[in-house]
């Protein structure tokens, strides 16, 4: 913040000419310019004392618009075709219902479905839907919707990869029943049916998959009423939506802010009304702005996103686990967080980050530890007969990523280790990972509801060679993790499976090291006081929903200005 | 009118060198628009297939002759990201940018002209030196800077102008010149200080001119002298630099449109080149190019009427 030094202009006064004159008026100007930029919110601070706006309660009153500004647009509406992240999740949640959702408890409850029930062996699972919804077109839900929609997934290229294999079939047992039949026991299979697999839409967008995107059917709590991608959606309530008294709002307008800043003073200036953000300047920024309430993911039940950095596996040097080591020896988190994160973000030590998941454990994670690096480093030069260990470290175009991998780069080099930092545009970066095509990449993932999410990241299964297209970017090949990650997901005893994906995060923070990790990502909702309704909501048979679900995203049927 | 054809003929080939370097360059681009569809899980028979269903495996001159032969019949093809026709996306932005673009012209011109005829009566006088010292600043000022400057002083702090989005001109116009007035002064900022130092520079010049000195001579009032004898002859390089500058200006919507989240041709670019959205960056390119063709005929178009030696020239050739 820029603010004027007490003192300055009470010298004595001299005659003015003209060009002082002028330079004054000039200085007046841009000293009330700076002063009240600098100045934004002192007021809004002193209601709040430095903390942010309490976040309400109360129940939201029926009525009104909300505005909200995401970071990134949509590429459309289809659940077998476009990419749900968490914006399009978002989107995605105005228009369709899942069939589960994740309550407080961290549990996956019935949503658009009545139950959710597995077999003895949890082989085959049995959704029946509830009664009496229809869609936004105004047909009937049936079974024939999650029948249709399940098989188009099957065949989707995008959607089909975490299923595929162990999911056989879905079939119709009845008008409102489908059978799911899977290769095995699939015990965690309910989060599925929570996000982008689970939206269950009308059978009647297949037909026409080329409109499908920008035509969406559902049964949601709104009805799409205009998208103008780059610039806003406008969805207006459904007027026969099926949970009573719901949803709260008249309208929802989202609208893509791509720049960080930008969406935050939006915020400020009530040109919108709610927005989310894994930015940890902004959750910096906004600790002191009393007019506005925000909540983190912090502290929710499940698995944060980690920030890492992936290692190439397959490729010397990384291929060697002492060099790995050495990188996680010769890496300062607490420095690094200080310095990039404003100390803000939370440490992390494994995949499953080091607040709230319940998979979180010790697992053995190498603590800052020059010495021993350079230790790690000489033997693998010594051994290999050769003079230096240096590879590239990649990461994506932006200014703050480059600040980030440069400190990176310098406290490895204090271990010995060279590093050239390369600097890749988004989509390249994908394909590079995917093929194998990179030694070391700024990275972040695993922010899923469940550990059995990431099957496919960790599975050997996965790990092509370098030159194909591989799940498993690490390339990271492990029996003892291939066993885990079946246990996991077979396995009925919670117990049991906390155990399996303890050991992996052990094995990965040990044995292995394919992931230097740096810290967890914190994501953010920030909204004004008038938005009710983000925290205390309950599911259709009366369970608490879930305060916030990973990854800035929720249900805006139950959130209403007041 | 021979002159015009002449002029319409020329942007044939303008148009098919922009088009066709601009789609040689765009194939340059590293990442593959098919795996930024399918994201981290794409497989290698997904990317194929959707390979196959973009026409990306075709060779690149079929895509190219492809896409002439389709933008001749008005189909610029769909976004490999949304699906949307891209004449439809350019038709819903254009409005925007042009917008932007006339406004931001505007308040530079409304503000630059007077300012300068001002200046160059009282030549290092107090007002002369003020604007030399502020427009200096403006000059110095990149559009980031001044935007997030003006967008917490007058969207954050005093609640004035929204800080970001597009109000359509159709569906309230308070509403729609309130949202494009913080992004057309970001913009118009660096243009007061051309147009002012370039228009005093010149007035200068011309009031030092035998006629000026007869039209004083005559009686004529100082006013008449400056606004309808003085700033005609004065403005052949103001009008030049305005033409030349919508190149320029559309460079500059490309950083306000992301900065203000305005929908415009700018905004689509940066994001259509971030997902290799290949259609729709040709498309725009494709736009741009027509657009600063027409802008600099119509400047051709306006030195006629602007000074009466270019008419007679013309007429008597």
């Amino acid at each position: 913040m820029f603010r004027l030094k007490p003192g300055v202009g009470h010298e004595r006064r001299k005659p003015m000419s003209a060009k002082s004159r002028a330079a004054r008026i000039c200085a007046v100007v841009l000293a009330v310019v700076l002063t009240a930029g600098a100045c934004g919110d002192s007021d809004d601070t002193s209601s709040t004392g430095g903390g942010g706006a309490e976040v309400s309660t109360a129940t939201p009153k029926a009525g009104g618009k909300l505005i909200m500004g995401v970071e990134a647009e949509v590429d459309g509406f289809d659940p077998t075709q476009n990419r749900m992240d968490v914006t399009g999740l978002t989107y995605a949640s105005t228009v369709y219902d899942a069939l589960g959702a994740f309550g407080k408890d961290g549990k996956v409850h019935p949503y658009l479905a009545e139950s959710i029930t597995p077999n003895a062996d949890y082989s085959e699972w049995t959704i029946k839907l509830r009664p009496n919804i229809k869609f936004s077109n105004g047909d009937p839900l049936v079974s024939d919707d999650v029948v249709a929609g399940w098989n188009a997934h099957l065949k989707s290229p995008l959607t089909a990869p975490a299923i595929t294999g162990y999911l056989l079939s879905v079939t119709k047992v009845d008008d409102l029943t489908a059978l799911f039949k899977m290769a095995g026991p699939w015990v965690p299979f309910p989060i599925y049916l929570t996000g982008q697999l689970g939206f269950v839409f009308s059978h009647k967008m297949l037909e026409n998959p080329k409109d499908a995107p920008r035509n969406p059917i559902g049964t949601g709590p709104f009805i799409l009423k205009e998208w103008v991608p780059g610039n806003h959606m406008i969805a207006t309530k459904n007027p026969n939506y099926w949970q009573e008294g719901l949803p709260y709002l008249d309208s929802v307008e989202l609208r893509p802010i791509v720049e960080t800043q930008s969406r935050l003073s939006s915020l400020r200036a009530g040109t919108i009304d709610l927005m989310h953000s894994s930015d940890v300047q902004t959750i910096r920024d906004l600790r002191n702005v009393g007019s506005i309430a925000s909540i983190t993911d912090e502290k929710v039940a499940g698995e944060q996103e980690e920030h890492f950095i992936m290692l190439n596996t397959a490729k010397a040097p990384l291929d060697d686990v002492r060099v790995r080591r050495a990188l996680a020896y010769a890496t300062d988190r607490e420095r690094r967080t200080d310095t990039i994160d404003f100390g803000i973000s939370p440490d992390s030590t494994g995949p499953f980050g080091n607040t709230g998941s319940a998979f979180h454990g010790d697992t053995g994670y190498p603590d800052f530890d020059l010495a021993k690096a350079k230790a790690l480093i000489e033997e693998y030069k010594t051994e290999k007969g050769v003079d230096s260990v240096s590879f590239e470290l990649g990461t994506t175009n932006t200014g703050r990523n480059l600040q980030d991998m440069s400190l990176m780069q310098s406290m490895w080099k204090d271990a010995g280790v060279n590093v050239t930092i390369k600097q890749v545009q988004q989509s390249e970066y994908i394909l590079n990972a995917l093929n194998g095509a990179y030694d070391a990449y700024d990275w972040r993932q695993f922010g899923e509801p469940d550990p059995d999410a990431d099957f496919v990241w960790w599975s050997s299964l996965t790990a092509s060679p370098i030159g194909q297209l591989a799940l498993n970017f690490a390339r990271n090949k492990d029996p003892q993790i291939d066993a885990d990650l079946i246990k996991g997901r077979t396995s009925a005893s919670e117990a049991d499976r906390k155990a399996a994906y303890q050991e992996i995060a052990k094995r990965f923070g040990t044995d292995l090291v394919p992931y230097i990790w740096l810290n967890q990502t914190i994501w953010q909702i920030a909204f004004k006081p008038k938005v009710k309704g983000i925290t205390n909501w309950t599911l259709p048979n009366g369970d608490a929903g879930v305060d916030h679900t990973i990854g800035g995203g929720f249900l805006l049927s139950h959130v209403g200005v007041n | 009118m021979r002159a015009v054809v002449g002029k319409v003929l020329y942007l044939i080939p303008v148009l098919f060198a922009v088009t066709a370097l601009s789609f040689m360059l765009l194939k340059l681009l590293p990442g593959d628009p098919a795996v930024n569809i399918l994201g981290a899980s794409a497989t290698p028979e997904a990317v194929e297939t959707l390979h196959r269903q973009l026409g990306l495996d075709k060779p690149l001159i079929e895509q190219y002759g492809t896409f002439v032969n389709n933008a001749l019949h008005g189909d610029l093809g769909r976004s490999y990201q949304n699906n949307q026709p891209t004449v439809e996306a350019l038709r819903q932005r254009l409005p925007v940018t042009l917008e932007l673009l006339l406004m931001s012209q505007f308040l530079a011109l409304v503000l630059a002209v007077p300012i300068a005829i001002r200046a160059a009566t009282r030549p290092d006088g107090l007002l002369d030196r003020i604007s030399t010292g502020v427009s200096f600043g403006f000059l110095a000022l990149p559009p980031y800077i001044v935007g997030v400057v003006l967008v917490l002083l007058f969207a954050v702090q005093f609640h004035i102008f929204p800080a970001t989005g597009y109000t359509p001109l159709t569906q309230n116009p308070f509403e729609n010149v309130r949202s494009l007035i913080l992004p057309s002064v970001t913009l118009a900022l660096a243009e007061i200080a051309t147009y002012l130092r370039l228009l005093r520079a010149d007035m200068i010049t011309t009031l030092q001119e035998d006629f000026i000195m007869m039209a004083r001579a005559k009686g004529m009032s100082p006013r008449r002298i400056l606004w309808r004898h003085a700033l005609r002859p004065s403005s052949f390089s103001l009008v030049t630099v305005a033409g030349l500058n919508f190149g320029r200006l559309i460079g500059g919507t490309f950083i306000v449109e992301i900065l203000f989240a305005l929908p415009g041709i700018g905004e689509l670019t940066v994001q259509s080149i971030f997902s290799t959205d290949y259609l729709v960056v040709q498309g725009t390119v494709l736009l741009v190019a027509v657009g600063y063709v027409l802008v600099n005929f119509l400047v051709d178009l306006l030195y006629v009427i602007i000074d009466p030696r270019v008419r007679h020239a013309a007429s008597s050739g």
